[in-house]
């Protein structure tokens, strides 16, 4: 038997199925048909921000760049954007090896055998998001591949923005206790009633055993126009960060930072709009 | 017009049928036979083919929904020319690859030659796509079924071609698991 067999005997699957793959394009053929409903809150578009794979030095940077951050008063809660810099976190960005060879001891290569299998799970949806409104000291070496930790203050922004991550339903489990996820899914929802932008790059930390949230990678949308990163009044945007494939995540409790920002005024003149509010939202996810 | 007023015009032996269905179909029944064959003139002659079997099919076949019949009519007519085509040549669009892949799947298998064998076969197949999740269905089937190009199903649905590889190395691998588990292959 051989592949063509196969491919004869796929040719008789349910045509539901055969529908399902290509119903786009004949739909978009027939003058007739109809534009899919939209939600209230639409999804305005997918972005796709590669993961760029932070080394030891990466994360250590990382660390160091949020504590500074902190020190400086640039991120954790409401902040004037006078007495701030709107793209400080570009720093951290600069201080990430773009190397995605280099592995980490975080993110252990899948080369297990997979034992299971959680295939037709619904995607996980994280129920919070909270701002980042302090930071404890750190508490041993700056540059420990650890980074520093971060306390959650879960501050309700629920009225203003909503950060919800999931991942494909299904995902593997190796030996090692290490998943095959390859890409989380972000929906940024826009609940206020300003346009609101937010920072090219997203921030993935871990909780330890403690409880501490640790950085462990950075996925940056490098190139990509400011001006472009908003979402308006009701909307939300699909971004998809990819992680990858070699590096896989361990199971364990995710949070996904980034620094968004409310202007009053048009959606794509920020220069002359002003800043009204400033968070650090993190979205909590399980792997 | 509808599905429905189309396949209407068959029965009725009204030659606006043929008309209709390039209209609204053409490309997409180009577009199956071109992955499959690689060849735009060999596309072609199985399009037209594919109208003429449509037509010599309606009546007294009343497809429900007309895509997959059209589709499936071309997919066939295209693996013949393939395999007409192939004993001379080598060639045929992104099918030697698919095939390679899908060999995988079955490697070792001797021979499916029984039709009991090949229905339980399609059976599992069907069992297999419906516990997966709409997004890998689609994949699945826009590699398998549309022998679409690892690069076009990235771009409809929005991935790197990256992640589709891994998806689809991924379901392929479930399926062997399904189909070891259900003693179809050993």
């Amino acid at each position: 038997m051989t592949g063509k067999d196969l491919f004869e005997i796929i040719s008789d699957i349910d045509d539901n199925y055969i529908n399902e793959a290509h119903e786009e394009d004949y739909s978009a053929l027939d003058a007739s048909s109809s534009k899919a409903p939209v939600s209230a809150a639409s999804v305005k578009r997918a972005k796709l921000i590669r993961f760029v794979l932070p080394t030891v030095a990466g994360i250590a940077a990382i660390a160091i760049a949020v504590f500074g951050l902190w020190k400086a008063g640039i991120i954790g809660g409401k902040k004037d954007l006078i007495k701030q810099q709107c793209d400080s976190a570009i720093v951290v960005t600069g201080a990430i090896d773009p190397d995605p060879t280099t592995p980490a001891t975080t993110m252990p290569m899948s080369t297990g055998d997979i034992t299971t299998t959680t295939e037709g799970i619904e995607p996980h949806a994280s129920a919070q998001c909270s701002t980042i409104a302090d930071f404890i000291e750190p508490t041993g070496n700056e540059t420990d591949t650890n980074g520093d930790p971060i306390v959650i203050i879960d501050t309700d922004v629920s009225s203003l923005v909503n950060l919800t991550v999931s991942y494909p339903p299904d995902v593997s489990f190796y030996e090692d206790g290490s998943s095959d996820v390859t890409e989380l899914d972000v929906v940024l929802t826009n609940v206020g009633d300003h346009p609101l932008y937010y920072e090219n790059e997203f921030t993935l930390c871990v909780k330890n055993e403690n409880g501490d949230v640790v950085p462990v990678a950075a996925f940056v949308n490098e190139g990509e126009n400011r001006l472009n990163c908003y979402v308006g009044p009701s909307e939300s945007i699909s971004i998809i960060l990819d992680i990858h494939d070699t590096y896989s995540l361990d199971p364990g409790t995710y949070l996904l930072v980034v620094n968004v920002q409310y202007f009053d005024g048009e959606i794509g003149d920020i220069d002359s709009a002003t800043l009204l509010e400033k968070y650090t939202i993190a979205g909590e996810f399980n792997i | 017009m509808d599905d429905a007023a189309i396949v209407q015009l068959f029965w009725d032996r009204s030659e606006k049928a043929i008309e209709a269905v390039t209209k609204k179909y053409g490309r997409f029944c180009h577009a199956i036979a071109m992955n499959i064959l690689g060849s735009a003139q060999d596309a072609e002659e199985c399009v037209n083919d594919t109208y003429l079997a449509t037509w010599n099919s309606i009546p007294p076949k009343r497809p429900s929904i007309l895509p997959p019949f059209l589709g499936r009519i071309t997919r066939n007519l295209s693996i013949n020319l393939y395999k007409k085509t192939h004993a001379e040549k080598r060639g045929g669009g992104n099918l030697p690859l698919v095939l390679d892949e899908l060999g995988e799947v079955i490697a070792g298998e001797e021979s499916a030659d029984s039709e009991l064998f090949r229905k339980e076969l399609l059976e599992q197949i069907n069992e297999f796509l419906s516990e997966l999740p709409s997004d890998k269905r689609k994949i699945f089937v826009c590699r398998y079924w549309y022998a679409d190009s690892v690069k076009d199903i990235a771009e409809r649905m929005n991935m790197t071609e990256n992640n589709v590889s891994v998806s689809l190395n991924r379901m392929r691998n479930q399926l062997r698991t399904k189909l070891l588990e259900g003693g179809l292959i050993s």
